[in-house]
């Protein structure tokens, strides 16, 4: 009978598997739901030519969130497609993009565009043809003013204004100010917000000048007005409310040597176009931060600044693109955002000019902190006029790079709970902007260099750092409240070694070393690398007061400690520094704030975190080579016997036998070495070859007592052998598809059950 | 073909399987009790329908079982099964045989025809199914020896009873009656007779017809000869008797028909076309009647239907849940305890209106309404739009409900002061003038035009000749006269009559020192009536409107002076009445029929309903149980306003308004260190208004640079300027605040005064490092303390315009004479601009010196810290159509209707 059906087998095999392989069409293209949905279509305006740069970036926020919104299946199994267009930054070719878009009648939203005066041009077009559209940075009020269809997603630049004017009284603490304006739109209002700030928090506005960009004695004006200011006394901070170029202009003869006057700019300032207009000038060219060091600027975002709802962001997008997103991808990111969570809430008739109108209407419905959508610059909301008001990140240039400035402000979510706001808000402990109050969130810079690492415990994941560790604030600031997250034992910040003061900034320096442990992940065994870390965070204050940003310049500390010159050195037998990371993070835990009634209401608490990571690599392969080769003989083996001859079933028999003893030798051997409750990669490879050739074995000899006449013997073992290869193979590629690196993020706070959570005051 | 053959048996069979496997076979023959006391699956309901009456029956029916399925009763659901006689006895006939072999079938409702429902009864009650007919009229189907029979609608005598009473109502003395020759239409034409002549009619002639016939020629004509009457009593069914009107008509004759309830179908104007006009009939059921299930019904229906619903559709729906309420009160699905609990039932409320079963199974004390035909539709006549006033039930339809906080005082005009009396009494009495809305200048309302002499001291009003007392009696100039009086009078109280003291001798009769006929106000006639002022007051049109210069009646007040206010007593003459008053819980007023322009108002009841706080007045609002909130209503709690004004779900709903109020601190100016102006002025300047507002209050109010609201635009520029505060208050000698005093800053006792008066002490604290001492104080200690006595800096000093006019604002506050002067000061630039005021009536020329008065109040003496003006915040129902705002407060509702 067995035979009957080996012989049915073996004579209809092809018909068989054209059998079952229309069958398989067959069921999957009748389960296949019939009724396939068109996907949903945005259109995004971006740009090419010479804004090139600024298009890409506001491309890719945009696909870095729909790649992954499609990865993750859609939007209700629907995938969502980009339309692409480019306005090319010029009025005119708006308007024709925006008709395009009209006129093809697909786009649920646009995304776009960049420049307000684009913006403005086409806003008529959507208007008229009733298409949501969303910029994320366009800040000229009248864009969504007078069109309710339109949402902004960066502040606009009302909402700079008078943030600028409260930052310089509550953060910088002047009380005196001078303000210099372009009389066009993008000037006047900052103007005009930011003077109607000032004198309403009382900061005293000495002088006030003007130009008008479109005058022919243009040069004179600004000869003449900053004649002007420089004969003024005691100007106090000047407000230089213009774009890049004449701002750039403005700051080259303001700022000389002796002169010493604090200068803050716009957003306008926190772009390329100011660094490359300034650096015309020869001094910036030949000494850089002459002209720029220390000039405040603003901007919607910036990526050092971590927090639970930008760490993704940042991260995915580095893995991405190589390099840290800027504000414009950040934006676009959190616009593309906002329209998928409005896409997200449609329903009823499928008709476009229907889904329009509930996506305007989802996105008007988030109107305060409760309805909002978290975003990577902020919570995304909007006020009457659609915009979305947040606060923005105020920088300092150094190197002509931007750096974080000290003081930083957050959204507090239930501004009315408390009933000292208002004395708050007097004592500028809290800042306001119409409807939203912000609180201070502080900056304090951390490095960690990292002298030595020794005693690396590959079993338990335990090594030794000799390090440097620092902290750059302003005003006070305990080190003894920085805890370290994989340390072996609890480490005390004592023995300050050094400590100097730079203008309002204090530096503390630290020699410390100590043990610390990393996650070991075992399934990369043979590993080649290690990733060993230094995590630390603050005992009490949480994100949205406190937040440590890696500290990278530090030049009188390499005068003091010769950081320059070291590099790090690895005491451990066969490994060397392959890298180096510093990077700032988050870790979050959940409590109930101790609060009874919340207990099951758990909350997470969430830490701003400092890292450096080593990276370690062997020396050579030869680990790797020594382990596998082994593997790799018995698989050659393996392999030829299986094309061996039935009459040779003996050599055939005891050479699976050999691979099944040596294999099996290897594979016991390496659970007793490596104690882990999972599988390694090494293990699999192992055990594929034990299986498959026990399996050999023992179906071999099934076949061999098996009375039938030889032929059907010698055809039944030429399949046994290739299904035993196919066996290999098989396991092998479980091992593959089941491997997942280990989330390290997952296990940070795992360690430390001990920890009691009533430890994380808030307050 | 053998192979195929071989098939179809095979499938067949298969087929048969199948079938079998259903429960297709016939339940084995139970009895009815045994069956149904065993907890039936289901509750099983025959409908039968008589779809030759074309009505919305069944659709009634299918709409009250859904709604009853949704719960089940007694936790099974009720399934239906439906039959159609067709209006015919056999059909009936063979449909009640059926049902009665079913031992299922709990109850049966249907057979709309009154001959098919009285055959068919017998069945039902010797095979113990309840039955309940909601269609079938004739007397004889309810008799006394059955147990298991109903009916949910009056029988045909107690609807032609109504016919009887309308005739009455209309003066229909004179009657011919012509009937149908068939038993029932006979016995309702006997029945019809018997009543009239009962009720003091004549009958002049009576004919018959046979329901065959086609011409009625004959009998049209015999009837004209018998002689003159008024109208005509049809008891017959379609089509004859609209065929017999049709040729009535079309030999002219225009009298009003009565008819019975077999006319009440669109069959009627198919036949009779054009001629079907003034017929009357009367009818169990009125889409509009004032009782809320009812209208709740006629919504479900249009919603579901699209259509209105019909008296059958209403009836049926009330079966379904009488019987279901039945079973429910019973506890059985037995027939015989139903019939039982059913001839029990009292004051079942059914969408037809509320009534009782009668001991044999028809129903009592139900509503019976009128309809009349127009061309191809019924009015319905007589309606009563209310029932009786019951405080628990409205209507929402046809009421505006009014929350409001704390209680209504007093509806007398002459005591009138809180914000919910001025609100009442608007809607009560007229006054002689009105404001308009837009731009508050005075109208005519119970003044039909006035004239004034050139220096504006002399005003003459006539009145509007056909304002009546609700009791029917005149208003005329006489009662303003005698409402002035006795408002004049000390022993009145009334807390406005300041605002009489502009009519000439006031003051002299006030003090008892002059006869009441000196006083400054004249009857010429009846309806012409004229005021002496003792000063030009171009502004007297807007004062006369005030609640003190209203008329009221003199008969009744002279009656009952102490309650005359009283729903049962009270005798008023605007657009409303008062219906009902539960003092501290609600207040119904309803429409005034004997109001001039009663056409155009539209909403018919008003309620005021008192509401303890505005938290649960907003879950009201959103729960669709009041229509409005905010402004001198129920005022919206201050922690919502800045939510509902960014919600867009409120878009259309949110308003907010400006209202003339002010709220200020007063300074005194006698006392140290307040007597140097720059101190007053540094204060003034270190107060942050904006963000009192935005973070105190949250009321979202308008900043107020300057005390009088309607002068606000000549004063834009900010007064809060800290840098300045600090100069200034260096100059008075303060540098720094050094060496400044501790003050105090005085108010009456409440939380959101005291947290504007923290604010402002913080304000003073952190921009110029003053300290103040907050003192709150009760109500009279505060009056005591604004009037006479000293121990303060500042004072919180709140005003509500009383007319649009400056001169309620400067001159009545801060006249230092004339007034009770609160900031304690003597100012002769100011009493010149006051005195020139008085001798100017241009009105430009007026403002600029009320400009230049509040120039010297508010900045170059600086006595008054202006912190905000009012702003109403309204939600309003979108189906309040026509609503406006009144910036002085007494919207008229009369103005307003629902949607």
């Amino acid at each position: 009978m067995i035979i009957r059906i080996f012989n049915f087998i073996s004579k209809h095999f092809k018909n068989l598997v054209l059998c079952v392989l229309i069958l398989f069409i067959i069921i999957t293209t009748y389960y296949k739901p019939n009724l396939i949905k068109d996907n949903f279509v945005i259109a995004a305006v971006s740009m090419g030519g010479e804004h090139k740069l600024i298009g890409k970036g506001m491309l890719s926020g945009i696909h870095l969130y729909l790649d992954q919104l499609n990865r993750n299946g859609g939007i209700n199994g629907r995938k969502v497609t980009l339309e692409v267009y480019d306005d090319k930054g010029d009025r005119d070719t708006a308007i024709k993009v925006a008709m395009e878009i009209a006129k093809k009648n697909k786009a649920l939203v646009v995304l776009g565009h960049y420049f307000s005066a684009c913006s403005l041009a086409a806003s008529k077009v959507y208007l008229k043809s009733r298409i949501p559209a969303i910029t994320g940075s366009a800040t000229a009020e009248k864009i969504t003013q007078k069109n309710d269809w339109y949402f902004a997603v960066a502040p606009n630049n009302s909402f700079q204004g008078s943030f600028l004017a409260n930052y310089i009284s509550s953060s910088l603490g002047h009380q005196t100010c001078s303000i210099i304006y372009d009389s066009d739109d993008y000037g006047t209002s900052l103007f005009r917000s930011f003077e109607e700030k000032a004198r309403s928090i009382g900061i005293d506005i000495k002088n006030v000048w003007t130009f008008d960009k479109s005058d022919p004695r243009f040069s004179t004006q600004i000869r003449q007005l900053i004649s002007q200011m420089r004969s003024t006394s005691h100007p106090g901070i000047i407000f230089v409310a213009t774009h890049a170029n004449e701002g750039a202009q403005i700051i080259s003869s303001l700022r000389y040597p002796g002169a010493d006057c604090q200068v803050i700019g716009p957003d306008s300032f926190s772009t390329n176009a100011f660094i490359k207009n300034l650096s015309k000038y020869p001094q910036e060219k030949t000494r850089p931060g002459y002209y720029s060091d220390g000039i405040y600027t603003v901007t919607p975002f910036l990526a050092d600044f971590n927090n639970e709802y930008s760490q993704k962001f940042i991260s995915s997008y580095v893995k991405l693109f190589h390099k840290k997103p800027s504000w414009v991808s950040a934006c676009y990111y959190d616009a593309t955002h906002i329209a998928v969570k409005a896409m997200q809430e449609l329903e009823g008739e499928e008709k476009i000019r229907h889904n329009r109108m509930q996506i305007k209407n989802v996105l008007a419905s988030k109107y305060n902190i409760e309805t909002s959508e978290q975003g990577v610059c902020g919570p995304i909301f909007f006020d009457k006029d659609r915009n979305v008001k947040h606060p923005l990140r105020v920088c300092v240039y150094k190197n002509q790079q931007l750096a974080p400035d000290y003081v930083q402000y957050n959204l507090i979510t239930n501004p009315m709970g408390e009933d000292n706001t208002f004395e708050k808000i007097l004592n500028k402990q809290l800042i306001t902007s119409g409807d939203i109050i912000m609180n201070k969130t502080r900056i304090v810079f951390s490095g960690i260099h990292v002298n030595e690492i020794s005693n690396f415990d590959t079993q338990k994941g335990v090594y030794t750092m000799d390090f440097f560790l620092w902290f750059r604030f302003q005003g006070e600031f305990d080190e003894k409240d920085i805890i370290f997250l994989n340390a072996v034992s609890p480490i005390q910040l004592t023995k300050c070694i050094a400590e100097y003061k730079h203008k309002e900034a204090v530096t503390r320096a630290y020699h410390l070393k100590e043990k610390f442990y990393t996650l070991l992940d075992f399934q990369r065994f043979p590993f080649e690398t290690h990733d060993l870390s230094i995590k630390l965070r603050h005992r009490k204050q949480t994100s949205d007061k406190l937040m440590l940003i890696p500290d990278n310049d530090e030049p009188y500390l390499n005068q003091l400690l010769k950081i320059d010159g070291h590099k790090t050195v690895v005491k451990i037998q066969g490994w060397t520094v392959s890298d180096t990371y510093k990077y700032n993070g988050i870790v979050s835990y959940e409590s109930s704030l101790g609060i009874p009634v919340q207990y099951h209401l758990k909350r997470p608490i969430v830490f701003s975190t400092n890292s450096v990571t080593v990276r370690i690599k062997r020396n050579n392969l030869s680990f790797a080579i020594k382990l596998l080769t082994p593997a790799f003989l018995l698989f050659i083996l393996f392999f030829t016997v299986s094309l061996l001859h039935y009459r040779y079933h003996f050599h055939y028999f005891f050479s699976l036998l050999m691979v099944l003893f040596i294999s099996a030798i290897f594979l016991f051997k390496s659970f007793l070495i490596i104690n882990v409750s999972y599988m390694l990669l090494l293990q699999y490879v192992y055990l594929s070859l034990f299986i498959s050739s026990s399996a050999g074995i023992i179906i071999y000899i099934i076949i061999l007592l098996l009375r039938v006449p030889d032929r059907y013997k010698k055809r039944l073992s030429r399949y046994l052998r290739a299904l035993t290869i196919v066996c290999v193979f098989a396991i092998l590629y479980y091992a593959y598809i089941s491997y997942k690196p280990l989330n390290f993020n997952k296990f940070v706070h795992v360690y430390k059950k001990h920890e009691p959570l009533n430890e994380f005051n808030i307050h | 073909m053998n192979k195929n053959g071989l098939k179809a048996i095979t499938i067949s069979g298969w087929i048969l399987i199948c079938l079998c496997a259903c429960d297709y076979l016939e339940m084995p023959m139970v009895s009815r009790e045994d069956y149904l006391s065993n907890s039936p699956e289901d509750v099983v309901v025959a409908i039968i329908d008589s779809s030759n009456l074309q009505n919305g029956f069944i659709d009634g029916v299918k709409l009250a079982i859904d709604e009853i399925n949704q719960l089940g009763v007694l936790g099974k659901k009720i399934r239906a099964e439906y039959y159609d006689d067709k209006g015919l006895y056999s059909k009936g006939l063979k449909i009640a045989k059926k049902i009665a072999r079913n031992p299922k079938v709990m109850a049966v409702i249907g057979h709309n025809c009154s001959h098919v429902a009285t055959a068919t009864s017998i069945t039902y009650e010797n095979n113990g199914i309840v039955f309940i007919s909601p269609g079938a009229t004739d007397p004889d189907l309810i008799q006394n020896q059955n147990k298991y029979i109903f009916r949910t609608i009056p029988s045909g005598e107690q609807l032609t009873n109504r016919l009887v009473e309308y005739a009455n109502h209309n003066h229909l003395k004179k009657m011919a009656v012509i009937f149908d020759n068939d038993n029932e239409m006979k016995q309702l034409a006997n029945f019809f007779i018997t009543q009239f002549s009962k009720n003091g009619g004549q009958i002049i002639n009576t004919r018959s017809y046979i329901s065959w016939e086609t011409n009625f020629k004959n009998i049209v004509h015999n009837i004209n000869q018998a002689g003159d009457y008024d109208a005509l009593f049809i008891s017959g069914k379609l089509p004859s008797a609209a065929l017999f009107i049709k040729q009535a008509r079309e030999m002219d004759i225009h009298h009003p028909i009565l008819a019975t309830n077999d006319l009440d179908s669109i069959q009627l104007f198919q036949i009779a076309g054009e001629q079907a006009k003034n017929i009357i009939l009367p009818t169990f059921f009125d889409p509009l009647q004032p009782v809320e299930k009812t209208r709740l019904f006629v919504r479900m229906f249009v919603e579901k239907y699209g259509t209105q619903p019909d008296a059958f559709a209403a009836s049926g729906y009330d079966a379904i849940l009488l019987i279901a309420d039945a079973i429910e009160k019973s506890g059985s699905f037995l027939p015989v305890e139903i019939a039982t609990t059913l001839h029990l039932i009292q004051d079942f409320h059914g969408v037809t209106g509320t009534f009782s079963m009668n001991e044999n199974g028809g129903i009592k004390s139900k509503a019976v309404f009128v309809k009349k035909s127009s061309i191809d539709d019924f009015q319905y006549v007589e309606r009563k739009l209310f029932g009786d006033i019951n405080i628990n039930v409205s209507i929402k339809d046809l009421t505006i409900r009014i929350p409001i906080e704390g209680s209504i005082p007093t509806v007398d005009p002459g005591l009138t002061e809180s914000t919910s009396s001025i609100d009442v009494t608007e809607q009560l009495f007229l006054g002689l003038t009105d404001f308009e809305p837009e731009t508050l200048k005075p109208v005519p309302e119970l003044a039909a035009s006035w004239t004034v002499d050139a220096n504006y001291q002399n005003y003459t009003f006539f009145l509007r000749q056909d304002v009546l007392w609700t009791d029917g009696k005149p208003v005329t100039a006489r009662d303003i006269q005698w409402a002035i009086l006795r408002n004049l009078n000390k022993k009145t109280h009334s807390p406005y009559a300041y605002t009489l003291h502009i009519l000439k001798n006031a003051d002299a009769f006030d003090q008892g020192t002059m006869d009441q006929s000196n006083v400054g106000v004249k009857v010429i006639d009846d309806y012409t009536i004229s005021f002496q002022l003792n000063k030009s007051a171009p502004y007297f049109p807007s004062m006369a409107g005030l609640w003190v210069f209203r008329p009221l009646p003199k008969h009744i007040i002279t009656q009952y002076p102490d309650s005359w206010t009283n729903p049962d007593k009270i005798v008023s003459n605007g657009s409303y009445t008062l219906a009902a008053w539960e003092k501290g819980l609600i207040m119904i007023l309803r429409k005034n029929k004997t109001y001039f322009d009663a056409k155009n108002v539209s909403i018919p009841e008003i309620r005021y309903i008192v509401i303890s706080n505005g938290k649960l007045g907003m879950e009201m609002y959103r729960s669709d149980e009041i229509d409005l909130m905010g402004g001198n209503y129920l005022q919206i709690p201050f922690d919502y306003i800045s939510d509902i004004s960014r919600n867009p779900g409120y878009k259309n709903q949110y308003f907010k308004k400006e209202i003339h109020c002010s709220y200020a601190f007063a300074l005194n100016t006698q006392k140290k260190p307040f007597d140097n102006v720059w101190v007053r002025k540094a204060i003034n300047a270190a107060i942050d208004r904006y963000r009192i507002i935005k973070y105190i209050t949250k009321g979202n109010q308008q900043v107020a640079n300057n005390f009088t609201p309607q002068l606000s635009s000549f004063f834009e520029t900010r007064s809060f300027d800290p840098v300045k505060a600090h100069k200034w208050l260096a100059q008075a000698g303060y540098p720094d605040g050094k060496n400044f005093p501790e003050i105090v800053i005085a108010f009456n006792q409440s939380e959101t005064h005291e947290q504007i008066a923290r604010g402002i002490q913080k304000c003073l604290k952190y921009y110029l490092n003053v300290h103040a001492r907050l003192k709150p104080m009760p109500w009279e200690g505060y009056i005591d303390n604004l009037k006479t006595s000293n121990d303060w800096h500042l004072i919180r000093f709140g005003w509500c315009a009383d007319y649009p006019d400056p001169n309620n604002w400067l001159n009545d506050l801060f006249h230092p004479n004339r007034s009770d002067n609160v900031i304690r000061w003597h100012n002769d630039a100011f009493m010149e601009l006051m005195n020139a005021v008085d001798q100017t009536n241009n009105f430009s020329e007026r403002m600029d010196l009320y400009h230049q008065a509040e120039h010297i109040l508010c900045k170059k003496f600086c006595g008054i810290v202006p912190v905000f003006f009012e702003t109403s915040h309204y939600l309003i129902n979108p189906r309040i159509k026509g609503w406006y705002h009144m910036p002085l407060g007494g919207q008229h509702i009369r103005n307003w209707s629902l949607q």
